[in-house]
Parts: C-alpha cells; structure tokens; sequence
C-alpha cells in the first residue's frame, strides 16, 4: 500500500498555483498538487528548471505569484537539508550546535530545552556522527557535513524532509549511502521526503511519484509512468536505474 | 601624571566609568552578531547617518517651521538605517557589506552638503553626536543601561532563532523562520545600541568595541558562548584599565580605551593559537 492509499488526507495542497520570482515570468502553467503523508517525491530536472523555486513554495518560503497553498496538516513542520555545504567558518559552532538549530523554530522565545539537546544526539547517532558532537562543524568533511544537516533537518521531529540537491558534492557511492540513510531515517520517523535533484540514478527506485521540471513544462507521475511517455527520455540513465 | 591621584578622583570618574562600562558590555554584546555577519564597518555607518539625522532635525525650523528633536532624530535615523541594511543585504543584488558602503558615503556627504545651510552649528551637531567618555550625564547612562537592557531581553528571547536565520537564512526560511523580520529587527537593536553608545562614548571608540572584543571571542573560543563571554569580559576590562590609564597618564580615553582592546587582542590570537 502506497503512502498515499493510507492517509485521509494530504500534508499540502497547491490549488492552480503560479511559482515563479517574477510576476510576469511564472516558471510553470498553472499547478495543482498534492503533497501525502509519507511519501517519497523526487523533484527532478536539469539545472535552472525551476526545481528549487518549486520547493521553496512548496514550503511557503516563496510567495505564490497566484493561485493557493493550503496547509491540511495542523502544524506541519518542514526539515530542511540545504544544497550549499559551504559555510562561514568564523562561526564557533560544535556539530551539536549546529544540529540544535534544526530546533529553534518551534523553540518558544526565552525557552531552553534541554529534551532539545538529548534529540540533537540522539539524532546525530541516528545519522552516523555521535562521536563528532563536540566537534567544531567546520572541521567536518564533506559527507560528515552532510550528514549533519541531515541530522539538524530531522530534530524538530518533522513531517516532511525537504532535501536540495543534497548528493551535489558526492560522488555515485556517496549519494547512495545517502538515499539510504534518509530511506532508514524514513522508515523510522513516517516523514515524507521531498528530494531535488539533477539526476536520478540513485534515486528512482526509492520515489513513490517523480516531479520532473524542464523548460516550462511541470510532468508528474511514477518512474513507470514517466518513463512511457517519454518525459524522462535522455534524462535517465536507464542502466542504472532499471 | 596627574597631581591627583586616580583613587581621589573617584567623584570625577564614578559616573563616566560606569556609562564606560555599560557601553563596552552593549558593544561587546552586539559586536558579536556584527563581526559574525561580517558587517563590521555597521558602526561607522550608523554614526554617519545620525550625523545625517541631526543635520535634518537642525534643519527642520528652517524648512518646516517647526522645531524636531536633534539627538532623538539622529538616534532614530541611525538605527532606521541599521534596519535597511538587513533589507538590502538579503533581497537586492547588493550584499550588506555594499550597503553598509553606501549609507556611510551617502549620508556623510548629505550631512556635508546640507551642513553648509547650518554654518555655525556644527560644533553642536558635533557635541550631539560624538561623546568622549569622560562626562556622562544622567540620561546618557540612562540610554546606555536601556540599551544594554533591550539587547539583552532580546538575545535571550530569540538566541537560537537568531542564531539560525544568521548562520543558515536558506535553511532558516525553508523551516519556518521569518528571517527577513528577523534581521531586520536585529540591526534595528544593533543600529539602535551603537547610535547611543556613539553619542556616550564617540564614534572611534564604539567601532572599537564592537569589533575588537568579538573578534577576540572568535579567535581565542571555539564555542559560542566562550566567544560571547570573551567579548563582554575583554570589554569591561578593556574599558576600565584604559580609562585608569587614560587618567594617570592624562591621555585621551576613548583612543587609550582602543589600544588596550588592541593588546587584548593580541592575548586572544596567542590564547588560540596555544590551544589549537
């Protein structure tokens, strides 16, 4: 049974939604779409599609140019695993403190929570890192890193796990140690994930529903179903993804 | 030297080295988010555009017929340019460093050119803007201790989110995190903080503590906290050892004031590299 099949109803919806940075210029023709508890959607496409834009509306990050987004789960929380891994080294933060701030957003003003603190490491074990939580985030490696943000995106316990371009500085074998930590992770908190990437053979075998963006056009549906019509034609490597 | 001994003199600098404390503590406790957002020359802006601001206010009987405020208006305007540079520095396709750039040239020259229809008060504009640290009246210790107040109440209630939305502001926002409103209010605090403190200590002596003692934190600490406990502490110490200095030795306290927090800096870049 697909996620979808045993939920009531979805986390978001998108209802004729125009997605775009300029009022003038939206991406896409007019969308609807449906975001399910537990499901695993890749948002694919080449680079400069629009996949990111859709995301971050998706999240309530961009404004809609038009068009609605309706939030049906009360209090929907949103992890965040960013595509960028290069940060300001001047900051004096531990890989624990950097972990805690995927708490902050719920975090009530002049609150401490010291539950806070035991889920960062809980979550830092979940991921691999326990013993790197004193360690200053700036000395960790690429795929350390990583893992952290993934780490920090999952300790506010949330629904859905957005995840941007994550594998962008990892080789073949590192994206797919990757997919299966987040599909672990999945399995364990029930959280839907939303992951954008540029290329799918890591990935295809994992999502439930693939957004694919190119040139204007907004194509959704499943691997099987996008592969017969076409619309993964020259995108996919289908050696790898078969 | 002087003929008075320092510890004589307590009824002279009682009250001028409290506010000296209180502004070093703001500083330090604001300098800390200005370094890390590397917006240091922040200060220097905000003291040109209270320039701008008193420059206005004396014009405002000349162009309004009505008088306005001149240190409320150039407080406001200092801190209300504070406030654009987190607008700009986030959304427009300058970053904040740029910004910070344009409003010190723009309201330095503005404050120049309309200066010229105010020619004989610029000593008044001056004495409004730039304190010196050696006098401190009740009000002055009054804003500071306000000031120092407000940035502390608002470090406590929003640390983790500030915190956050500086380090992370894409990952912030994609969770929740209003990071526009965010920055803006927090350098409409720091705005606020250094157009006070710069009219209590003078304009050399804010940008000093608001760079030196954090920079000091970041180079002796690894941890957050340490930094922020490094920056007040090497403050306080900073401002009360180079205002005795200053004293004994009759040299001018806020440059005096600047060149202690040099040497504390250099025992914070010894202290980090012993632990690394």
């Amino acid at each position: 049974m697909s996620a979808r099949e045993g939920s009531a109803a979805p986390h978001l919806r998108l209802i004729s939604a125009r997605i775009g940075h300029r009022p003038d210029q939206p991406l896409f023709p007019p969308l609807d779409f449906e975001l399910w508890p537990g499901e695993w959607l890749v948002v694919a496409g080449p680079n400069g599609a629009g996949k990111s834009s859709f995301v971050q509306s998706l999240v309530g990050a961009l404004p809609l140019l038009g068009g609605r987004r309706e939030v049906l789960t009360p209090g929907l929380r949103f992890g965040y695993v960013p595509q960028r891994q290069a940060f300001d080294p001047i900051w004096p933060l531990s890989t624990l403190d950097v972990v805690r701030m995927g708490g902050a957003p719920w975090l009530p003003p002049f609150r401490r929570s010291a539950s806070l603190d035991a889920r960062a490491r809980e979550v830092l074990e979940q991921v691999g890192l326990g013993g790197l939580a004193d360690a200053p985030f700036r000395s960790l490696s690429g795929g350390q890193r990583q893992r952290a943000l993934v780490a920090r995106a999952l300790v506010g316990g949330p629904q859905v796990l957005v995840l941007d371009e994550p594998a962008n500085h990892l080789d073949l074998p590192g994206e797919r140690a990757l997919v299966d930590l987040v599909a672990d992770l999945r399995a364990r908190t029930g959280a839907a994930v939303v992951w954008i990437s540029h290329r799918l053979e890591a990935l295809a075998r994992r999502a439930d529903r693939i957004a694919f963006v190119r040139a204007g056009s907004f194509r959704m549906g499943s691997l099987a179903e996008l592969r017969s019509d076409g619309t993964l034609e020259g995108f996919l490597d289908r050696g790898e993804a078969s | 030297m002087s003929e008075v001994s320092f510890w004589e003199a307590a009824f002279l600098w009682r009250d001028p080295l409290i506010a000296t404390s209180l502004g070093a503590i703001l500083c330090a406790l604001c300098g800390v988010f200005v370094v890390l957002r590397r917006s240091a020359f922040v200060s220097a802006a905000v003291a040109q555009a209270s320039g701008l601001g008193v420059v206005l206010a004396l014009l405002a009987p000349h162009l309004l017929g009505g008088e306005v405020p001149p240190l409320a208006t150039g407080i406001a305007v200092g801190a209300a340019s504070a406030g654009l540079f987190a607008v700009s520095g986030r959304n427009a396709r300058i970053g904040v460093d740029a910004s910070i750039a344009l409003a010190y040239v723009i309201a330095g020259a503005a404050s120049l050119v309309l200066g010229t229809l105010l020619p004989h008060e610029y000593e008044r504009v001056h004495s409004l803007l730039f304190g010196d640290a050696v006098a401190a009246p009740p009000e002055e210790m009054a804003a500071l201790g306000a000031c120092a107040l407000l940035v502390a109440v608002f470090y406590a209630a929003l640390f983790p989110r500030l915190v956050f939305a500086s380090f992370d502001p894409e990952a912030a926002r994609a969770m929740g995190i209003r990071v526009g409103r965010l920055d803006a209010a927090l350098y409409f605090v720091l705005g606020l903080s250094i157009a006070v403190a710069t009219r209590a200590l003078g304009a050399l002596t804010v940008f000093a503590l608001t760079v030196i003692p954090a920079s000091g934190g970041l180079l002796a600490c690894r941890r957050f906290p340490g930094a922020i406990a490094w920056a007040a502490g090497s403050a306080l110490a900073a401002a009360a050892v180079g205002y005795y200095l200053s004293f004994v030795w009759s040299l001018p306290t806020g440059a005096t004031i600047v060149l202690v927090l040099a040497a504390t800096l250099l025992v914070a870049f010894a202290l980090g590299r012993w632990r690394r």
